[in-house]
């Protein structure tokens, strides 16, 4: 009998415990919400594979792996969409988060899926890892910061 | 496959579970990575998932890292607890309940995928969630009910102790050593029978999508209802020979009171 109160009085308390941190953290999908400025993107120049990768994304191929949009604003929307700036004109395209919040995938219409790792993402900074492999890291960085005006996220608060 | 525990276990029962059991974990492990970018079927890379998440304080990913763990371990909990407490009462009921439970839930991610699936984080992290407790469910089935020998949801072991066997291999001695033989094929039909599953549900997944896991529940449904068709099978050999006896019985002895003679043989008749 003892056993058992022991065994329900953990289970109870980790149940506890998962619902407070649930409570007092924000998901990633959350603290994504507003308008980001690409400020510089990378690539890891000693990957030959990478640098195969940026080649081809720059000599703008028919479908390039990943799409690096620099000096871009990027406005996440909390429908799931995604405002990108691009030499003045806007295109919308969806945002998902996946996995336990580590992935951000951008679809560009119904057929094309671009997938970057969440490296980083407080209030202030985010960066993505692109990556063509789930294995593999540190391919290409983006680097954002968030845009000074109010954001969307406080907007909707 | 199911019917029998621990040490009465042969070669034949345990490959024949792990290798429908492999299977359907190399199928479920690729599914979840395609779909929701994350592993189920092992939690090693978990712990240093935490650890990272941890260390870099995302409370929030880290908190779900656990969370995970947790249901992996709560799986092979709830396996081992049907199969200590109702094997004596029912030997196949008790191993079967954790299959049964393991299908439930990976129809519900199949079902949910399929049709109500929105992509937020919050489904995939429950949908997730769940794998991993079926995951959980079946290694704590497969190593609780074979004494340890075959644990179907990740390679880890088990490719150490090939490595193991096959260096034991280089000394004659071993080579004609039958256990030793034994648990190679076991362990090799494992590997290669959750590689083959992993390859199938990637090409599957292109076609198929959530239906993927429809697929691997059937799968499951084999190993329960082979042995459920075993069992019907024997219970039928039984009665046949029960009544071929009965009928022999009516030829060579006289006529008197044939019928209380008869009700007491077949009450002798073993019930499985």
């Amino acid at each position: 009998m003892k056993l058992w109160i022991a065994y329900i009085s953990i289970f109870i308390l980790g149940i506890g415990g998962f619902a407070f941190a649930f409570k007092h953290v924000t998901s990633p999908e959350k603290t994504i919400l507003g308008e980001w400025k690409e400020i510089d993107w990378k690539y890891e120049t000693s990957v030959a594979f990478a640098a195969d990768i940026a080649a081809a994304s720059k000599a703008k191929t028919e479908q390039p792996e990943f799409s690096f949009h620099k000096a871009e604003d990027w406005s996440f929307l909390p429908d799931g969409r995604l405002r990108l700036v691009i030499a003045g004109k806007e295109e919308t395209l969806t945002w998902r988060i996946k996995g336990r919040g580590h992935v951000l995938q951008i679809r560009y219409g119904a057929d094309r899926i671009e997938n970057y790792q969440l490296t980083v993402l407080d209030n202030n900074r985010m960066v993505l890892n692109a990556e063509s492999d789930v294995q593999a890291r540190g391919i290409a960085q983006l680097i954002f910061e968030r845009k000074k005006t109010e954001t969307y996220a406080q907007e909707i608060q | 496959m199911l019917r029998k525990y621990s040490n009465s276990r042969t070669l034949g029962d345990n490959v024949r579970l792990g290798v429908l059991t492999a299977f359907s974990a190399g199928m479920v492990n690729i599914g979840s990575l395609l779909l929701f970018f994350s592993f189920t079927s092992n939690v090693t890379g978990h712990y240093a998932i935490l650890a990272a998440e941890l260390v870099k304080g995302n409370l929030y990913q880290a908190a779900v890292v656990l969370g995970w763990i947790f249901l992996f371990f709560f799986g092979g909990f709830v396996s081992n607890m049907f199969v200590i407490h109702l094997n004596k009462k029912n030997t196949y009921i008790a191993h079967a309940i954790p299959i049964v439970l393991e299908i439930l839930c990976l129809v519900a991610v199949g079902t949910y995928g399929q049709f109500f699936y929105k992509e937020t984080l919050v489904e995939t992290e429950v949908l997730l969630a769940l794998m991993l407790f079926a995951m959980g469910l079946q290694n704590g089935l497969t190593a609780s009910i074979s004494n340890f020998a075959v644990k179907t949801t990740h390679l880890t072991g088990v490719t150490t102790d090939l490595g193991i066997l096959f260096s034991m291999f280089t000394h004659k001695e071993y080579r004609k050593n039958k256990e030793m033989k034994a648990k190679a094929i076991l362990l090799l039909s494992i590997v290669s029978s959750y590689a083959a599953g992993a390859v199938v549900a990637g090409v599957t997944y292109m076609h198929m999508g959530f239906s993927l896991f429809f697929v691997v529940s059937a799968f499951l449904v084999v190993v329960i209802f082979y042995d459920f068709y075993k069992l019907k099978l024997f219970r039928f050999l039984t009665n046949k020979r029960t009544k071929q006896a009965e009928v022999k019985q009516n030829k060579s002895t006289p006529t008197a009171f044939p019928n209380v003679q008869l009700k007491k043989e077949k009450e002798e008749v073993p019930v499985y």
